[in-house]
């Protein structure tokens, strides 16, 4: 079947592309690491490796290698790829290409959850699932905010929605500045600074709490593809070819709000990554979301991964919050889809 | 194949609909006309399932529309809503595709045997040439016609249309009704919303004219248009003509002077 075949194909090539910025990922920063040992290092760890590979790393390079800079990529991917599959479902369920969890207020949500946890009780009852947890909660306030200021005579409009969007970030953000200000002292810079959105001084336990949820979202969100698809006809066509439209999107925006709150809770706010992903994505291997939803989070992994490989490298050895680099290029990549949706192209 | 049955549909305190009743039998056409506001696509919608009712129930093939899973009722009716502006950025191919849903389980892939069926439909309408096109870079009157492949491609018994015309000039109306009455031939049974009386004439078995929310009159095309009751709905003075060639009348619209007084003044007589 064509569909499966262009999948293994884009596949193959993106797996291909994601084993590279790995190995780009794990190499630069304020010690570089060459290319051939990181790579060695990745090839002998995995299963029968050791066959192949004969340890040419030294003892450092290793050190650094397995406690810093592979746990930081394996995150990155897991964040970009949880960002990019959100980014996939808003863009579907509201058949709006403008879309994402940053600015629906999706993430800011679940950015005032997770502070609020990590300011004042972070060790509740649920242990380290605690804080994803609340800002899940948050992400799902702000949405539901969202739609019902977006709702204007039973249609969500590109426009109204992306003001509401405004609106609830903005609401948002004043919570989060009074949940900053109310802090203990101690705690306001550790805060601010994941807030950035960071991938940095996380352990392997800060994305291994990410793969159950990621994997969750990418299971229901690709097994509603052929939905999302008949959505393309509209919520009325969508309807007459069989499709339960209401159940279908609150399946979907749930479930899509969960993984942003997820990686929200774990990496901060890192913006673009779900609108500009599922963009390029779609406008290369086309809009049949079963191809779409497993393909453009691969590419929101290799994406963030490089994007923090820059961050690190580019004004070494200071570092760049992620989130800023992100921005850079999202931005830009934002206000050209809002000029292409004006002149009624999209 | 449909029955309503004493509908009423009511959008706060006025009511859209009232007391709707009529049965459409298998293999049959009906165009439903009436002015704007008369409540047309709503009809449509009821009969489709898509329209919560207050009162009456909808039947197809004897059983209440409301019992269906939507997937069911999918396999035995499609309705092709109206729609100004496509944002879809499917090819012709995969929107066709799309028909096969009500048949398919998640994780499953189109069979052959669908694949057939959407080349056959799209063969039908004409459009299996634009079939790599995609659907907002097509003209309208190919949309159309690629809408129409989609909802053939359902294999419906009923087949629901809301303005099918409306984006099309003239051939491209005439070339749609007249796929749709070869389609009939094959047992199709359809309802349209139509503008255009003298169309709907010759395309329909039976028009049902509404009036705010009621059924003015349901008839074969002659016997409406020899009604008064179609020029008190539309407030306009209508003559029918026989042409030619043409087994069917059809009608001359001319401004009708209670009508325009009524409309224009809304004030006493001079």
């Amino acid at each position: 079947m064509k569909t499966g075949r262009s999948l293994i194909a884009w596949g193959s090539v993106l797996l291909a592309v994601m084993t590279f910025s790995i190995g780009i990922g794990v190499s630069v920063g304020s010690t570089t690491i060459p290319l051939s040992h990181s790579l060695a290092y990745i090839i002998h760890h995995l299963p029968f490796g050791d066959w192949i590979i004969t340890p040419n790393w030294t003892e450092t390079e290793a050190t650094i290698l397995a406690k810093i800079r592979l746990p930081r990529v394996f995150l990155g991917l897991l964040v970009g790829a949880s960002l990019s599959l959100a980014g996939v479902a808003f863009q579907g369920v509201l058949r709006n290409p403008l879309a994402d969890p940053y600015i629906l207020g999706v993430s800011a949500g679940a950015s005032v959850g997770a502070a609020i946890m990590l300011a004042f009780g972070a060790n509740l009852a649920l242990g380290i699932l605690t804080v994803p947890l609340v800002s899940f909660l948050g992400a799902l306030v702000s949405i539901v905010l969202v739609f019902w200021l977006g709702r204007m005579d039973h249609q969500l409009r590109t426009e109204t929605l992306i003001l509401a969007g405004v609106v609830v970030n903005s609401f948002l953000g004043a919570i989060l500045t009074f949940t900053l200000t109310m802090v203990p002292g101690n705690k306001t810079q550790q805060i601010v600074l994941w807030l950035l959105g960071s991938l940095s001084l996380r352990d392997w336990k800060s994305g291994i709490i990410l793969i159950p949820f990621f994997l969750l979202g990418l299971f229901v969100i690709w097994a509603f593809s052929r939905e999302l698809n008949a959505l393309t006809m509209g919520e009325r066509g969508a309807s007459s070819l069989g499709v339960q439209v209401e159940r279908t999107k609150w399946v979907l925006l749930l479930t899509a709000s969960l993984v942003t709150a997820v990686a929200v809770s774990t990496a901060g706010i890192i913006g673009f990554v779900g609108l500009v992903i599922p963009h390029v994505t779609r406008s290369v291997v086309g809009p049949d979301h079963r191809l779409l939803t497993p393909l453009a989070a691969l590419a929101g992994g290799i994406f963030l991964v490089l994007c923090d490989a820059l961050a690190r490298s580019l004004f070494s050895p200071l570092e760049l919050s992620i989130g800023v680099v992100t921005a850079m290029i999202g931005a830009p990549f934002f206000a050209w889809q809002l000029h292409r949706s004006k002149r009624g192209s999209v | 194949m449909i029955r309503l049955q004493q509908v009423s549909v009511m959008s706060g305190k006025d009511p859209v609909l009232q007391n709707v009743s009529f049965h459409l039998g298998k293999g049959e056409s009906l165009g439903i006309i009436g002015p704007n506001g008369a409540g047309k696509s709503t009809l449509l919608r009821v009969m489709g399932g898509h329209q919560p009712m207050d009162r009456g129930e909808v039947l197809v093939e004897g059983q209440s529309i409301a019992s269906f899973h939507r997937k069911e009722l999918a396999g035995r009716l499609a309705f092709m809503p109206q729609i100004a502006q496509v944002e879809s950025q499917f090819t012709a191919y995969q929107t066709v595709l799309l028909a096969r849903y009500p048949f398919l389980k998640r994780w499953q892939m189109e069979s052959e045997r669908d694949q057939a069926i959407c080349r056959q439909s799209m063969e039908r309408t004409c459009t299996w040439h634009l079939r790599d096109r995609r659907l907002d870079e097509v003209s309208g009157g190919e949309r159309q016609r690629i809408l129409l492949a989609q909802v053939l491609a359902q294999e419906p018994q009923l087949l629901l249309l809301d303005e099918p015309t409306t984006y099309l000039d003239l051939f491209h109306q005439i070339e749609l009704l007249s796929l749709l009455k070869q389609e009939q031939k094959r047992g199709l049974t359809w309802a349209a919303v139509l503008h255009d009386l003298n169309l709907a004439a010759q395309y329909c078995d039976r028009l049902l004219l509404l009036r705010q929310g009621e059924v003015a009159m349901l008839d074969v095309p002659r016997r409406v248009f020899q009604s008064k009751r179609l020029e008190e709905a539309f407030g306009v003075q209508i003559t029918m003509v026989d042409v030619p060639n043409l087994s069917v009348p059809q009608v001359v619209v001319t401004p009708s002077n209670a009508g325009l007084h009524t409309k224009i003044s809304g004030s006493a007589a001079p």
